[in-house]
């Protein structure tokens, strides 16, 4: 976070992507600009469903039709990765941006080796390596994610592994050949609660050694406290709040990341009741006009302007930064939220 | 895994006894009496007779099977009744013209399926889809020896690409010295280029024509599978280590959607089997097939019966086969029944 | 996105058309016969010595064959063999093969093995080879060609309806009714009969095609109808022998009835799958 004026790595500008269906076209991500720095921590929030895992695949070029990337620019280094063709896609994936899967069962392919996969990663991407160097800096990776007996397990197929050892494996593919930026699609969030921890805290370990920036994708807040530098939030296919880690789970501005805060279980409120959200998310297909939580939402419910306008971003300052959140009432709230915190 | 070979073993040699049980059946039911019908109206009573009593046909329904079986199985297959000679020898001098042609309609239904397959579900257009689509129901409901003979009409009537139903040389071509029975292979053998090419052109429109019904039925299993795997995480996943998306369509969707097909492949070789019954007659092809319609024509049921239990056999074998092997290439569950964790 | 919505329009549209043409093709080929031979004066074996082998025209839509005899009328009439004898195939074996599935999916172990072995053994036979063992044992003939064909088609009900007996059979409501008291009888005939409809009708559908092809198939190598019976299979193999020396149309329009027959009941079955099943593994390719 210090080296502010050093151009992002990573650069997204308007991103919608939509699906399109017999019904016509749904949009899935909306006019989404997010950027992350090198070696920075950034975490996009939100409930299943609200576009998180699409925005992952779309900066990755890996939205197939039905879906398409309808309008924006995702620019890596400077340079925009919309519109490349798969050659051209297929030297920065896995090279300059990794991606790790959500569900550690089925992201690795369950009849080649482990090994066989890692490998192919390595030499994909550098054509000198020998086959037997490449298998000697395959076990040397899964030895640095902690895999037991690594030269043994490198000719195991994923069926052998379990599933905190699959995710380990999928670090190692995502590590192996250092890349600058690693996509994580809820890494931990198949796995139980003990190899959650586990492999989290070996993730921070790595990201750390390598100095590899991460863009984390996850519903779980617990993890983007420990975790992230930076935090969005994602509602609906838009980021409507997005700022320094520390402030917004401090003081969430937008009143769904505040109603996402309180519906997790907190130890210091013991006693109090857990406050779920209630409603659903909207349907993508059918739109409101005006703010997308409207709806649900406890602050603005019923007032015109939430119900015909779509909020602009309003730029708050916070102790640890610059804060931007789409709601109307941004402004008021925040300073509220000031008053709340100083008395 | 031997526990799964044995099992599969088993299930397979008590649906040959049942299929040869029916068989047998089947064969009681003809009307006629086979040491008649062999040796002819004008034999007499006492040489019929004697015959019945050599063919084990005067014992008990039960001694009547047992020989039965125990012939078949020592390759004694009767007699054809109108010309006397062994069946088992008609049917083994015919078979590698069969088992060419055989070869040779699996290569096309296997190529054309895998690539019309890998193609419609890679362009996810809704033409290549179609177009697919209407091929494999094509394939799937025309009849073969018809189709065969409107190809005739098209490559070798209409534009005289390809040559007519004459078998499986040309007849001023030198068939190459018998090897292995394969023309294909013989001509390679004896480094006969001309004889080589010659049998390929013989085998395109018949191989064509046997490979259709399961080019679609393949095509259709493979497709459905294909659009279940490509929707699997390992396809992203290995896209995202730098495999483009068709470099990830072949070399991890494309095993994964093929394995199951393996085991269907035993209906495969039936479709062949008895394809070429209806086939070869319509390209004059030596072969078994052919044998068996002549069978028919003449009323001659002898071979017909022999072939009925041999395909039995030969299509149980088959699956027997193709399941073991796919259970060993797939470490899923080659390991999980022995030695795996 | 304009050229995307024309996309999804034609993808919908050449699905509905497909769905059309099936049924237009099923329309046609049941009405045909059962109209025509009222409607076309000519019959199928009355023999023109003045016309033989004559080429389509406005008299004969189909020509005529060696004997003068009205390749249309034939049709028509080939046409109605198909029919019937798909819908005997049909029936038959929905009737043995449902049966035989039920009896083994409810009957306990023993009942069970000894039927599916049953079915393993007829299975072991490639389907159109077992209808040719049971025609050749039971005398040639389109009586018996039915027969083996239907006989052929019992494996693939009994699994299909086994399978689904099964699957119903552990389904809550089923459980709860026979927890309930429910009689046997009633649990069967009101609960999981019903529930099996979907899946036999698309089997049906896709049998009375394997029949048809079946029927041609056995008739073409002389097992089924015999001449002069106008037959698909067997005006085929009349036509086998004209069709090099320029009579083309003896064999092509049997063979193109076929065909459509056989098309038309496939796609039925694939379309009636998606509505039906629409969760069945088949359909998530759209």
């Amino acid at each position: 976070m210090s080296a502010t004026n050093q151009p992002p790595l990573l650069d997204v500008r308007g991103l919608t992507t939509e699906f399109v269906t017999r019904t016509g076209a749904v949009a899935a991500v909306r006019n989404v600009s997010l950027s992350v720095r090198r070696g920075e921590k950034v975490a996009i929030v939100g409930e299943s469903g609200c576009g998180k895992s699409t925005l992952a695949l779309s900066i990755l070029g890996l939205v197939d039709r039905p879906g398409r990337i309808a309008a924006g620019e995702v620019r890596l280094h400077g340079r925009n990765l919309v519109g490349l063709s798969e050659r051209e896609m297929k030297k920065i994936r896995g090279n300059v941006v990794s991606l790790i899967f959500q569900d550690p069962m089925g992201a690795l392919d369950p009849i080649q080796t482990v090994g066989a996969q890692l490998i192919d990663t390595l030499r994909r991407h550098q054509p000198s390596l020998s086959h037997k160097a490449a298998r000697a800096r395959a076990v040397e990776l899964l030895r640095e994610v902690e895999v037991p007996a690594a030269e043994r397990r490198l000719d195991d197929y994923p069926h052998h592994y379990s599933g905190g050892m699959r995710q380990r494996v999928m670090i190692a593919i995502a590590l192996a050949n250092s890349p600058a930026l690693i996509i994580a699609d809820e890494p931990t969030t198949a796995l139980d609660v003990t190899t959650q921890a586990q492999v989290l805290a070996l993730l921070e370990r790595v990201v750390a050694n390598h100095g590899v920036a991460v863009l984390l994708i996850t519903h779980n807040l617990g993890v983007v406290a420990e975790f992230c530098d930076g935090v969005q939030v994602m509602y609906a296919g838009r980021i409507v709040e997005r700022g320094p880690t520390e402030a917004v789970l401090a003081k969430p501005t937008h009143p769904y990341t505040q109603a996402l805060l309180e519906s997790i279980p907190d130890p210091s409120r013991r006693g109090d009741r857990l406050r779920a959200i209630p409603g659903m998310p909207p349907d993508l297909s059918a739109m409101p006009t005006g703010c997308a939580f409207e709806p649900r939402c406890f602050h603005g419910h019923g007032r015109e302007i939430c119900r015909t306008r779509q909020p602009i971003p309003i730029a708050i300052e916070t102790a640890g930064g610059p804060s931007l959140v789409e709601c109307h009432f941004a402004a008021e709230r925040a300073a509220r939220a000031g008053e709340i915190t100083a008395s | 895994m031997l526990r799964l070979i044995s099992g599969r073993v088993a299930t397979s040699l008590i649906s040959l006894f049942g299929a040869s049980l029916i068989a047998f059946v089947l064969l009681r039911l003809t009307p006629g009496d086979p040491a008649r019908l062999f040796l002819g109206q004008f034999a007499g009573e006492d040489a019929v007779q004697a015959l019945r009593a050599e063919l084990g046909l005067d014992g008990s329904m039960f001694s009547q099977y047992l020989i039965y079986m125990q012939r078949f199985l020592s390759g004694d297959w009767g007699f054809s009744y109108s010309t006397g000679q062994s069946v088992a020898e008609l049917l083994l001098a015919r078979f590698p013209a069969t088992v060419e042609l055989g070869l040779f309609a699996f290569l096309f239904a296997f190529v054309a399926a895998v690539s019309c397959a890998l193609i419609s579900v890679y362009r996810r257009g809704p033409v290549s889809d179609g177009g697919a689509r209407a091929l494999s129901f094509f394939a799937q409901g025309v009849p073969p020896f018809w189709f065969g003979l409107m190809m005739l009409l098209v490559f070798f009537e209409g534009f005289g690409w390809l040559p007519g139903p004459e078998g499986r040389l040309g007849l001023r071509v030198i068939p190459p010295p018998t090897v292995t029975g394969l023309m294909t292979v013989d001509a390679l053998l004896a480094g006969d280029w001309t004889a080589f090419k010659d049998a390929v052109r013989h085998l395109i429109l018949p191989a064509v024509t046997l490979g259709l019904m399961p080019f679609g039925f393949l095509y259709r299993l493979l497709r459905a599978n294909l659009e279940g795997v490509t929707r699997e995480p390992f396809i992203t996943v290995a896209r995202g280590r730098g495999l483009t998306r068709w470099a990830a369509y072949v070399r991890h969707a494309l095993p994964n959607a093929f394995l199951p097909t393996l085991t269907a492949a035993g209906l495969l070789f039936g479709q062949l089997l008895a394809g070429s019954v209806l086939v070869e007659r319509v390209f004059v092809w030596p072969g078994a097939g052919a044998l068996v319609t002549d069978g028919v024509l003449k009323q001659d049921f002898s071979v017909v019966q022999a072939f009925i239990l041999l395909s039995a056999f030969l299509y149980v074998l088959t699956s027997l086969v193709v399941d073991i092997l796919a259970a060993l290439l797939d470490p899923r569950v080659a390991q999980s029944q022995g030695g795996g964790r | 996105m304009k050229r995307d919505w024309g996309r999804t329009a034609l993808r919908r549209v050449w699905a509905d058309k497909v769905f059309a043409l099936a049924l237009l093709i099923a329309a046609l080929l049941i009405l045909g016969p059962l109209l025509g031979p009222s409607l076309w004066p000519l019959s199928p074996l009355d023999m023109d010595f003045g016309a033989p082998l004559a080429a389509p025209s406005l008299a004969h839509p189909m020509g005529t064959d060696s004997n003068g005899r009205d390749v249309f009328a034939r049709f028509l009439t080939g046409a109605r063999i198909s029919l019937a004898v798909g819908a005997v195939v049909v029936l038959a074996g929905l009737i043995v093969g449902g049966t035989i599935g039920v009896v083994a999916g409810l009957g306990g172990r023993i009942a069970d093995s000894i039927l599916m072995r049953l079915i393993d053994a007829l299975a072991a036979f490639p389907p159109l080879i077992l209808a040719m063992a049971v025609t050749v044992a039971l005398g040639v003939g389109l009586k018996t060609a039915a027969i083996g064909i239907a006989l052929s088609s019992v494996p693939f009900f009994a699994r299909l309806m086994r399978g689904d007996i099964l699957r119903i059979k552990t389904l809550p409501f089923v459980e709860a009714s026979v927890a309930m008291g429910a009689k046997r009888s009633r649990i069967v005939g009101r609960h999981l009969l019903p529930h099996t409809t979907p899946t036999m009708l698309v089997q049906c559908a896709s049998v009375f095609g394997y029949a048809i092809l079946t029927l041609a198939g056995l008739g073409f190598i002389g097992l089924g109808a015999q001449i002069p019976e106008p037959e698909w299979g067997a005006m085929i193999t009349d036509g086998l022998q004209y069709a090099l020396t320029g009579q083309w149309w003896l064999a092509l329009f049997p063979g193109l009835g076929v065909l459509l027959a056989v098309v038309a009941a496939n796609l039925l079955a694939d379309r009636l799958e998606e509505t039906l099943n629409p969760r069945s593994a088949r359909n998530q390719v759209r």
